[in-house]
């Protein structure tokens, strides 16, 4: 029987409340011909004034305003009360369902003012102006931004809306994850390409999920990372599925950080575009040693560094000679399995890759790193 | 600058040689772009004995005209010294102009040449081993752990060497991965100085052999080492002069620094990030003349890393990119 499909499923909401209104009303016409009825007459009148008080049609497919209808009829409290007094079949087994299915909206309706709050104060604090500021200013005469973040409400709505998407999944509550927004905000305006980063990661939930995992290392920099400098930031999208993020960082004495993070799910594997970004990396001229580059993905369920390094192993064993002589000095800079003699050409690498026994902690798999 | 494309499908070329091969196999003059030979998987050529050897991508080398040229796959050739190794027995060996062994081993024992010494401890290695090919007897160690760690932000690493730069008056150059500069007599294996904080991991240069000054451009510093005292003798700060290359303002952080520079003829030839060329005098301490590529990045193009990628001849450039396109770049700033 159809009930409510889920506080999150607005479309249905007022019509399936009033095909289970058909089904309620079928229940009681069938238990009012039998003596123990009365004692079910106070729950299906319960219904019935909840029915009329909330008016589940008029709400149509406005989900918060329904909830908010349902949770604050002072009849509420008294219909959970006496849902447990109906016989035990199919009407109260769905009813308590639509009692969830509230009080699950209830919350996620409570967590979206908290959420509001929470960007109202964001957006308040003198700190975090000029970075609004410009990003609102970036927006002149692009469609695009503009629908984004054109003003203040438009940028508050784009925010509020990422975060409750469910794709969005695999990163931090709302509350520390504005704390990652906030720290972006203040301290990385002046670096680099800060306006397109935060444009990319606004334009789509997807982008959104790997963009947060790049501002929650930057606020939370892991060792490596520690006392280095961000001094740019890069955005591009590799394909559909794969969104990437690139931030540069500089050590005391000059030398370039390469950083890529992936906020992957144990299931997804490595794509012909996710080679294409490796190998461009590892083409890339200022890059010396496997030191300056770090992979780093997030500790999802199932990810691990040892999953990671077998999918890597895998993928540069397929492809080891055009690895190999996109950067030769990278790769006979590194040590074979023996940690004794240099990899010295390409097979030696094939080799090293195919090798059962070669350890996640060699050298060579230094740029993986899990957060 | 100005610049061409003098031939596309490229993936090696040697000035001194004067030759490049093209879409792996065809060996072309770079001058006349007639075809001397073709060889399957040509990856790289050098001059030995004047005979022209052509190696494969495994290192095989074959000798224009006269096929197979070693059954030993071939690492490196300074004159007079040729390094080789072999897989199946694995060893590595030394031979000379005369093809005679000097030096043999089951393990590595260091792949870079510099005069007559042979010199092991790039990376993740404990040891500097040293060995003149001259006298074997006189092989030094110097022990890496000795100097202890340093912090790389919040994690202690081992010191590591980057790069073996040069010998002066029997002291090895060496940079080290936390930026220090290592002076080393190569006779005793001890320390002449440990330079600490010179903040130059990599790229430091020398004239010729003979010199004490050596000389280096890397990040946004520009710096002179005097290696008979140990000591920075001159150091210049060229940001501003980078900032204005790249139209960078003064309240932005400024991300652009030179991530690789060679020494040609007393000139620094640099680049920045990826695509970018220039050339530092380090007399005026001025950069004198830049170009940047405009690259398609869809593509993956960017310029090909390497000091063998990037080489100068009479004062004009030629580099190879990732597609294989190699140009020919002329500083008409430097002619006038």
């Amino acid at each position: 029987m159809l009930l409510l499909a889920g506080a999150g499923r607005a479309g249905a909401a007022g019509g399936g409340a009033a095909v289970a209104d058909i089904f309620i009303q079928a229940e009681k016409q069938r238990l009012i011909e039998h003596s123990e009825f009365q004692q079910y007459e106070s729950a299906f009148a319960a219904w019935d004034e909840l029915y009329e008080t909330v008016m589940f049609m008029d709400a149509g497919a406005n989900i918060g305003l329904l909830i908010r209808n349902v949770a604050t009829a002072s009849c509420w409290s008294k219909f959970v009360s006496k849902v447990d007094d109906l016989p035990d079949d199919v009407v109260k087994t769905d009813l308590k369902v639509f009692i969830q299915d509230v009080k699950s909206g209830e919350a996620i309706a409570g967590e979206i003012t908290a959420i509001s709050n929470r960007l109202d104060n964001l957006f308040a604090m003198p700190q975090t102006q000029p970075f609004i500021n410009d990003l609102i200013n970036f927006s002149t005469g692009n469609s695009g931004r503009i629908a984004r973040f054109g003003d203040i409400s438009t940028l508050k709505n784009t925010i509020t809306n990422l975060i409750e998407n469910p794709i969005v999944n695999n990163v931090k509550s709302y509350d520390l994850l504005i704390n990652d927004i906030e720290h972006f905000m203040i301290n990385y305006r002046s670096v680099p390409g800060a306006l397109n980063y935060f444009d990319e990661l606004l334009q789509t939930p997807l982008k959104f999920k790997g963009g947060a995992f790049g501002i929650e290392i930057l606020s939370n920099p892991p060792p490596v990372l520690a006392g280095k400098t961000l001094i740019k930031l890069e955005s591009g999208i590799d394909d559909i599925d794969n969104f990437r993020y690139d931030l540069m960082f500089e050590d005391g004495s000059g030398m370039k950080i390469f950083v890529e993070t992936k906020n992957y799910s144990s299931g997804t594997g490595f794509t012909t575009s996710f080679y294409n970004q490796f190998k461009a990396y590892i083409s890339n001229p200022q890059l010396e040693n496997m030191d300056q580059l770090k992979y780093f993905f997030r500790s999802n369920d199932g990810v691990t560094k040892a999953t990671q390094v077998k999918k890597f192993k895998n993928m540069m064993k397929s492809n080891a000679k055009e690895l190999f002589e996109s950067n030769p000095s990278l790769f006979r800079s590194i040590k074979k399995e023996n940690g004794i003699d240099f990899i010295d050409d390409w097979d030696d690498l094939k080799t090293m890759m195919e090798s059962p026994t070669i350890s996640i902690d060699h050298p060579v798999f230094n740029f993986i790193e899990m957060f | 600058m100005k610049y061409r494309i003098i031939q596309t499908g490229i993936n090696f070329f040697d000035l001194e040689i004067n030759l490049m091969i093209s879409n792996r196999k065809n060996i072309l003059s770079i001058d006349t772009h007639l075809e001397l030979t073709s060889i399957e998987d040509a990856s790289k050529i050098l001059s030995f004995n004047n005979e022209v050897v052509v190696l494969d991508s495994l290192n095989n080398g074959f000798l224009v005209g006269n096929g197979k040229f070693l059954q030993e796959r071939i690492l490196s050739y300074v004159n007079p010294f040729l390094l080789v190794y072999n897989k199946n027995p694995q060893y590595y060996a030394v031979y000379n102009k005369n093809l005679e062994l000097i030096l043999k081993d089951v393990h590595n024992f260091g792949r870079t040449l510099i005069s007559s010494y042979i010199i092991d401890g790039i990376g993740a290695s404990s040891n500097i081993r040293i060995s003149n090919l001259n006298e074997l007897e006189k092989t030094s160690a110097f022990p890496l752990y000795s100097l202890g760690t340093w912090p790389d932000g919040a994690v202690e690493k081992p010191y590591q060497v980057n790069e073996f730069c040069g010998i002066y008056n029997k002291t090895l150059v060496c940079t080290l991965n936390s930026g220090a500069v290592l002076l080393l007599d190569i006779e005793k294996g001890e320390i002449v100085k440990f330079i600490e904080n010179a903040k130059f991991p990599r790229m430091l240069y020398v004239d010729n052999e003979n010199e004490n000054i050596y000389k280096g451009l890397f990040g946004r510093r520009y710096i002179e080492l005097d290696v008979n005292i140990g000591v920075i003798t001159r150091e210049v700060i060229i940001e501003d002069q980078l900032r204005k290359l790249k139209g960078i303002n003064d309240e932005t952080v400024f991300w652009a620094s030179i991530g690789r520079s060679y020494l040609y003829d007393g000139l620094f030839y640099f680049g920045i990030e990826t695509n970018d060329i220039g050339i530092f005098d380090p007399v005026s301490a001025k950069v004198v003349d830049y170009h940047e590529f405009e690259f398609d990045k869809s593509k993956g193009q960017q310029l090909k890393g390497g000091k063998e990628n990037l080489q100068v001849k009479d004062g004009i450039i030629y580099c190879l990119d990732t597609l294989g396109n190699l140009y020919e770049l002329e500083s008409e700033k430097l002619k006038s």
